[in-house]
């Protein structure tokens, strides 16, 4: 070959076979690899290729429902839609972006904004919701439009829903989505989960929560789910690492809130701020739970904003605060029963004995002690001093009485100490012993005037309306100690009981029924009697028994308290009422008493009828 | 056209252009096919498929173009053309970077490739050098004038920066050297250095992971066979082990002298699977692609990793990936024997040809089209670094088309004028 005719003249026909020998051995290499992949490998890169364009989703098992003692349903689900946006998928359609608000009616620029915001405190673009809870039209623009608005995601959510509205707001409770903090802190949690955060959903969550299931679904390229798919012979070929899991519902909570009488508590209570409490005296079941004002709490189906929320959260009324279990009151003349029970059991003083004369003063030391009526009782014994509420017979048990014995009486019936009711937050209320008054005046630095006060339950003496519930019923039962509670039973998906209540009240250690009796027979005559201060409570054909208190109130008017049962020689029902800056516990709270006794019994008489 | 030109035509050549051509359509085709199984609705945006048609027709023009004149005019404009690639190649750095590099120069809705076309215009004038009569290659003079025809443009075009582009003109260099007569000793000099530098980065910690310093090692074990075989030379054997033993010493000291992000980059050049979240990601979906299409494929339309953001580049660089996935390891077999047909001949032509010039050009020209291959194919397959380099008439982009199918053009024209001299 004369090609290239220079010096040393290269050999081609070896050059080319050389060359043409290294571009096979390539391509040879290629070959091999191709075959490597695609035929011994197959299997395992089928594998890989189908985990990619499948993703786990979670299924949200449904939160159990919560039911009245009859059956009746208090908390349900509903399904929500949520509409979220994708921030990183905007891009360059901000021309799309402001179509898609105006058809939504949603704020564009503020949204713009919000977006801005929200990419500031998440770089990785997660979804950001927008519209809480879509309505039909904002439902139907999204789906017609989906690939126009490729940035918007529509997400079902189940939200709660209440479908009697405010009644017995505060013992259900509300729930939320967990906040950022929350998941950080508690690995089983995951973004989007609802969890309980007052009353009996935050007390009874992982009953109500259920188990999460999964679904197998296929992604497309921007990662948006294509679809559910069916993995039933895939599930066996990968292991069942994708086989579908179904959720199981959370367990279903029965109160023991009777709604009819919740109804007849709310209606009956005409007034803003207070609480009630009705409780089962032989079971310590709370019947009716109520706090005022109260909130809506459907509005946490709607969906709650900011806004609204700190608006609900910083009312200066304080409508989320339980007030039946988180308020503390002085329990006024109310205590008094704790007093006359102390000064008996102690032998301090005999039923029949009269103390000296009340003329509407009373002085001790170099300071005076007035009577609430002011022209004086006269002398009075145990029994007409309690039926008429005297506090200068009281002011002499409380001279008589130390401090250690009212603070043993007070816990005895269970004050200054947490009751245990199943609900979260509740308060422990005080009733001080030498130590505390050591600790607030210092030592020998108090003296006996301070009991003065003690022992008509005002001064340091705090209460919650459901201790004073509580306290009614060891009267009502003859000296047993109730354990409130609002959950009765509680029981799962199959309809199996996985907790129950306990029911059973114990007999107080070492309690004094002879002088518990005689108290209560005059409960009866604050009532009934002719003297009585809670004659307002009478209803026609019923006995009833209870005791008035009028608790000072130094940020304003006095806190009108009755604490009453019914029936009295075989009580059904506890009341406990409060209700704040209404004036005079006979006056005030007795009458809201007696109409609850009296619809109660009328709707239980003609429940039994029927029967 | 006369009806000898005609017969004398190489028809492999053309059936091989057009028959890839038509399965790079097809795929783009397929790519721009997206089920949704969530409506029913199939919808499809065929934006890159109707845009390739357009560049294929005009492709097939340039290449019916560059058969039919004669190639003598090839000879005489070669350096005017590669003055003016080097121009082009320059003003392409002064214009405002696309996309963060300086590679296009944007007409409207369409990016011209400078780098593409000087390509041709460095084949052209290296054969048009070579072919001279006192252009031997073992001479001093010829090789440094050579290596700077090939050198100015390289830098240019890495200072785009676009090193796999780049990459091409040193492999055409070195091809067209040794067919002229470079001897292999001199070859041994040229690409041992070169493999010994690339190597002992490649062994280089990355920054997270393990040495990998067998290849290395391997190598300089290869280096002292060759050396000990031509022990009889025994001063240009102790050359070549030098040479390389100094490469692999001194290579280090600049890699330290490196940003890390520099490393970072080189790395990731050479060892994708060292940058899983960016180039080696790409290379690991392009396996799950290849591999879960098996023997037969997934059939033409129902590929799924192409359904997936995975492979960014499946339009252009990664095509083969998403052919392969849906027709399989015979689809790939066909492909592979369709550009050896080219390149073989293309090589089978440079011995025929009775023109040097031609032969020169020929054998350039096979060796644009074996390392556009070897390099997109075995990049897909892990085997070579993500560079960017498109699979011709097959990856999506109109320079990358105009440019192969005027060089398979231009390979016609010498199988038609084979006896010219």
């Amino acid at each position: 070959m004369e090609l290239f005719d220079g010096i040393r003249e290269p050999n081609l026909d070896i050059r080319k076979r050389k060359l043409t020998f290294l571009f096979l051995l390539l391509i040879l290499i290629f070959v091999s690899r191709l075959f490597y992949y695609q035929v011994i490998r197959h299997g395992y890169y089928s594998k890989l290729a189908f985990f990619n364009r499948i993703q786990r989703e979670r299924v949200l098992a449904p939160r159990g429902l919560i039911k009245d003692r009859n059956g009746e349903k208090l908390v349900g689900n509903m399904p929500v839609y949520q509409i979220d946006i994708l921030p990183l998928k905007i891009n360059n359609k901000k021309e799309r972006l402001k179509l898609a608000c105006k058809l939504l009616g949603v704020d564009g620029e503020g949204l713009e904004r919000d977006i801005n915001e929200w990419l500031k405190k998440y770089p990785d673009g997660r979804e950001m919701t927008v519209v809480q809870s879509a309505d039909k039209k904002q439902i139907s623009v999204l789906r017609e439009n989906r690939f126009l608005f490729p940035f918007f995601k529509l997400v079902m959510k189940p939200r709660r829903f209440y479908p009697k509205g405010e009644l017995a707001a505060h013992v259900l409770g509300y729930v939320g989505e967990v906040t950022e903090g929350e998941i950080e802190r508690e690995k089983s949690l995951h973004r989007g989960d609802i969890i309980g955060r007052t009353g009996v959903e935050l007390q009874y969550d992982r009953y109500l929560k259920g188990i999460d299931g999964a679904r197998v679904v296929e992604v497309s390229a921007d990662g948006n789910t294509l679809g559910e798919i069916d993995v039933d012979e895939n599930s066996a070929e990968y292991g069942g690492i994708a086989s579908p899991k179904v959720p199981i519902p959370g367990c279903d909570l029965i109160l023991t809130i009777d709604s009819g009488l919740q109804g007849i508590v709310e209606e009956s209570f005409d007034w803003e701020r207070g609480a009630v409490v009705a409780m089962d005296p032989a079971t310590g079941a709370v019947l009716a739970m109520m706090s005022r004002p109260v909130y809506d709490p459907n509005i946490f189906l709607r969906g709650i904003s900011g806004v609204e929320w700190n608006k609900l959260n910083n009312d200066p009324s304080k409508p989320l605060f339980d007030r039946a279990i988180q308020a503390l009151y002085p329990p006024g003349s109310v205590f008094k029963l704790i007093t006359a029970y102390a000064a008996l059991s102690d032998g301090l003083v005999s039923m029949g004995q009269r103390l000296k004369p009340c003329l509407g003063t009373y002085k001790f030391g170099n300071r005076y002690f007035g009577c609430w009526k002011e022209n004086g009782h006269g002398a009075l014994n145990m029994h007409d001093a309690i039926v008429q509420s005297c506090d200068i017979y009281f002011y002499q048990l409380g001279e008589r009485l130390s401090v250690d014995q009212f603070a043993r009486a007070g816990h005895d019936f269970g004050l200054g100490k947490k009751t245990g009711v199943d609900l979260p937050g509740e308060a422990r209320g005080n009733i001080p012993g030498h130590r505390y008054f050591d600790k607030k005046y210092g030592k020998r630095k108090w003296t006996k005037g301070h009991l003065l006060n003690y022992s008509i339950g005002q001064g340091e003496v705090l209460v919650t309306p459901i201790q004073l519930c509580s306290m009614a019923s060891v009267f009502a039962n003859g000296g047993k100690m109730v354990h409130p509670h609002v959950v009765k039973e509680i029981v799962d998906a199959n309809g199996k009981v996985v907790y129950k209540a306990y029911e059973k009240p114990s007999m107080i250690d070492g309690l004094d029924k002879r002088s518990l009796l005689a108290v209560r027979r005059a409960m009866i005559d604050v009532v009934e009697g002719e003297k009585g201060t809670g004659r307002a409570a009478r209803v026609p054909g019923l006995v009833v028994a209870g005791k008035t208190g009028t608790a000072q109130n130094p940020h304003g008017k006095d806190h009108a308290i009755f604490v009453c049962f019914a029936p009295a020689d075989r009580p059904r029902i506890v009341l406990a009422i409060v209700m704040e800056n209404a004036g005079h516990g006979g006056s005030a709270a007795a009458p809201v008493a007696g109409r609850i006794l009296a619809r109660y019994f009328m709707s239980l008489a003609s429940v039994e009828e029927r029967e | 056209m006369n009806s000898r030109l005609f017969k004398d035509a190489d028809w492999l050549i053309v059936i091989a252009v057009v028959l890839i051509m038509a399965f790079g359509l097809v795929t783009l085709y397929s790519i721009e096919h997206i089920p949704d199984s969530g409506s029913g609705v199939t919808h499809r945006s065929g934006h890159f498929f109707t845009k390739q048609f357009f560049w294929a027709v005009l492709g097939l023009v340039a290449m019916l173009l560059a058969a039919a004149l004669p190639f003598r005019y090839y000879e005489t404009t070669a350096y005017l053309f590669y003055a003016l690639g080097l121009v082009l190649l320059g003003v392409v750095l002064l214009l405002p970077p696309v996309g963060g590099a300086r590679r296009w120069i944007v007409v409207g809705t369409f990016h011209i490739q400078p780098s593409e076309f000087m390509k041709i215009a460095v084949i052209f004038a290296l054969a048009r050098f070579l072919a001279e009569k006192r252009s031997n290659p073992n001479r001093f003079r010829v090789l440094a004038i050579s290596f700077l025809i090939t050198a100015v443009p390289f830098l240019l075009i890495v200072k785009e920066p676009d090193l796999g582009t780049a990459l091409v003109l040193p492999a055409i260099l070195i091809t067209v050297l040794y067919w002229r007569g470079l001897n292999e000793n001199s070859l041994l000099f040229l690409i041992t250095p070169i493999v010994s530098a690339f190597l002992t980065i490649y062994s280089e910690r990355a920054l997270s992971g393990r040495r990998y310093p067998y290849p290395l090692l391997l190598f300089f074990l290869f280096i002292l066979f060759l050396a000990y075989r031509r022990r009889d030379q025994i001063f240009r054997s102790l050359v070549l082990v030098s040479i390389n033993l100094g490469t692999m010493l001194l290579v280090p000291v600049f890699w330290e002298r490196l940003k890390i992000y520099q490393q970072r980059r080189i790395l990731a050049f050479l060892r994708p699977e060292s940058d899983i979240l960016h180039a080696g990601w790409q290379v690991y979906q392009s396996k799950v692609a290849i591999g879960s299409g098996g023997f037969f494929g997934k059939h033409f339309l129902h590929g799924t990793q192409k359904l997936l953001a995975f492979l960014p580049e499946k339009h252009s660089d990664f095509i083969f990936s998403v052919f392969t996935e849906e027709i399989g390891f015979l689809g790939a077999l066909i492909i592979l024997v369709l550009f050896a047909v080219i390149v073989i001949r293309g090589i089978y032509l440079s011995t025929r040809v009775k023109n040097r010039f031609a032969s020169i050009a020929a054998i350039g020209i096979s060796s644009y089209f074996a390392f556009h291959v070897c390099v997109n194919i075995g990049m897909t397959l892990g085997l070579a670094p993500v560079t960017g380099l498109p699979l011709p008439f097959m990856s999506y982009g109109g320079s990358s088309m105009l440019v192969s199918a005027f060089l398979a053009g231009v390979l016609l024209n010498f199988s038609m004028r084979f006896y010219e001299y």
